[in-house]
């Protein structure tokens, strides 16, 4: 560290703070593509630009904000794919209807406007709806897809442009809470609340990964829909339960195999977290758990670093993440920081069904 | 991991009746026969969202939110 840092004053400083800007937009390309979307955008007060610099804005600001937002995301998720997204405007004179057919592809409206929040809702939503998690949404059920969509969705209107959430769910939400829709609420609510609860969500999202993996490529089956409304109120049900209060924590679906072990009760608590890795070696182990999700409170971290040090030659650490969730004590939210470590079992195979279906 | 890349394809204002020529669907759209593929509503210059091909044919659907939320049903060939 010390050595990059002192390769950095040697070589960046003499450079000077157009280096440094220029370094930042290198590493940072979507900043470029926010900041020529605000440029452009200025450019439309003259005349003489108005038609190519609202043109540009357009194009820039949806571009730009969605790689921002999936950036984000990826630090999240490093599990996903990490695509970029290009907005291309297609030339009507040179599109013919035959290669228009088979080419496959969407083409979407964008209006010429002062107002880009419309534009951006409706690129948001298409590009969430046809790109995340495509391989696990296609075995899903419909209304689990819808409210995966419509919840990230709003998740980037809020860091992107949290004027318009509102406005998106007046729109694309609101108008669905009639009874047969109401699946679709309880789900986004459902994502909220495992959010909120932090870890949660990430295990839910790192579920579908996982799963869109095993089942890609191979039959639809019912199976999974149900499954996975399973895995939702399982995650649910632990993320609001109160400090202390027992719920299950192994959940063992066709697709979905994985248990959640919380560690930090303090009169267990040892250095090397003996206790864990006993039941995780005696319990978990034996039985046909692929993944295993260690969750305890960032102070005991060292501990939790020690217990997946100790279960390595079974599981290897697949990633780690430190975020500040809301737990509650007697009902009663409180915010604390928090540790989750990922461990995928060795050599576990990603294709095919976890079991055998009776 | 290796970056890749998604593309929105877009099509601007000005140029949206160049395509409903390109793509055949204009007289259809001037006389109020074009319709969303899912709602079936009437497609018109505010609520054109997007078109797609399905089944050897250019499709148009509108911007209720339930239609662009088939749209990703159908051009990915998702369980309905």
């Amino acid at each position: 560290m010390a050595t990059l840092i002192q390769l950095l004053v040697e070589v960046v400083a003499p450079l000077g703070f157009v280096a440094l800007v220029l370094l930042y937009f290198l590493l940072n390309p979507e900043k470029v593509e926010i900041w020529a979307s605000i440029l452009w955008r200025l450019l439309a007060r003259f005349p003489v630009l108005v038609k190519k610099a609202k043109r540009r804005y357009v194009q820039y600001d949806l571009q730009g904000r969605i790689n921002d937002f999936t950036k984000v995301v990826l630090t999240e998720a490093p599990y996903l794919e990490h695509r970029r997204v290009d907005v291309e405007w297609v030339n009507p004179g040179e599109l013919r209807k035959p290669a228009f057919l088979a080419d496959g592809r969407v083409i979407l409206r964008l209006h010429a406007t002062d107002n880009n929040d419309e534009n951006f809702v409706r690129g948001s939503y298409l590009y969430i709806s046809t790109c995340l998690l495509h391989k696990a949404k296609r075995y899903i059920s419909k209304v689990q897809r819808e409210a995966i969509d419509l919840y990230v969705t709003g998740k980037l209107l809020e860091k992107e442009k949290s004027h318009i959430v509102n406005y998106f769910l007046d729109e694309y939400l609101h108008p669905r809470t009639t009874k047969e829709d109401s699946k679709l609420v309880e789900l986004f609510d459902a994502f909220g609340r495992l959010q909120m609860s932090g870890l949660f969500y990430e295990i839910f999202i790192q579920e579908l990964q996982f799963l869109g993996e095993k089942v890609f490529g191979g039959r639809k089956d019912p199976v999974i829909h149900e499954e996975v409304g399973n895995l939702i109120l399982f995650l649910d049900k632990i993320a609001n339960r109160n400090i202390g209060e027992e719920v299950p924590l192994e959940f063992t679906g066709t697709y979905c195999r994985f248990s959640i072990v919380m560690v930090g009760k303090s009169f267990n608590l040892t250095t090397g977290g003996e206790v864990w890795t006993r039941f995780i070696e005696t319990h978990v182990t034996p039985s046909q758990i692929e993944t295993l999700y260690l969750i305890g409170n960032w102070q005991v971290h060292d501990v939790m670093d020690a217990i997946s040090a100790s279960v390595a030659a079974t599981y290897e650490v697949m990633r780690t993440i430190k975020r500040q969730v809301q737990i509650f004590r007697d009902g009663d939210p409180m915010s604390v920081e928090n540790y989750l470590l990922v461990l995928r079992r060795q050599g576990i195979s990603v294709f095919g069904p976890s079991i055998q279906k009776r | 991991m290796a970056k890749q890349r998604d593309t929105i394809h877009a099509v601007y204002d000005e140029e949206l009746e160049s395509l409903l020529k390109s793509l055949g669907l204009f007289h259809d759209f001037t006389e109020g026969k074009l319709r969303c593929s899912i709602c079936h509503d009437v497609i018109t210059w505010d609520n054109l969202n997007a078109f797609y091909p399905d089944s050897g044919a250019v499709k148009v659907t509108c911007t209720r939110p339930e239609c662009m939320a088939e749209l990703a049903t159908k051009v990915n060939g998702w369980a309905p």
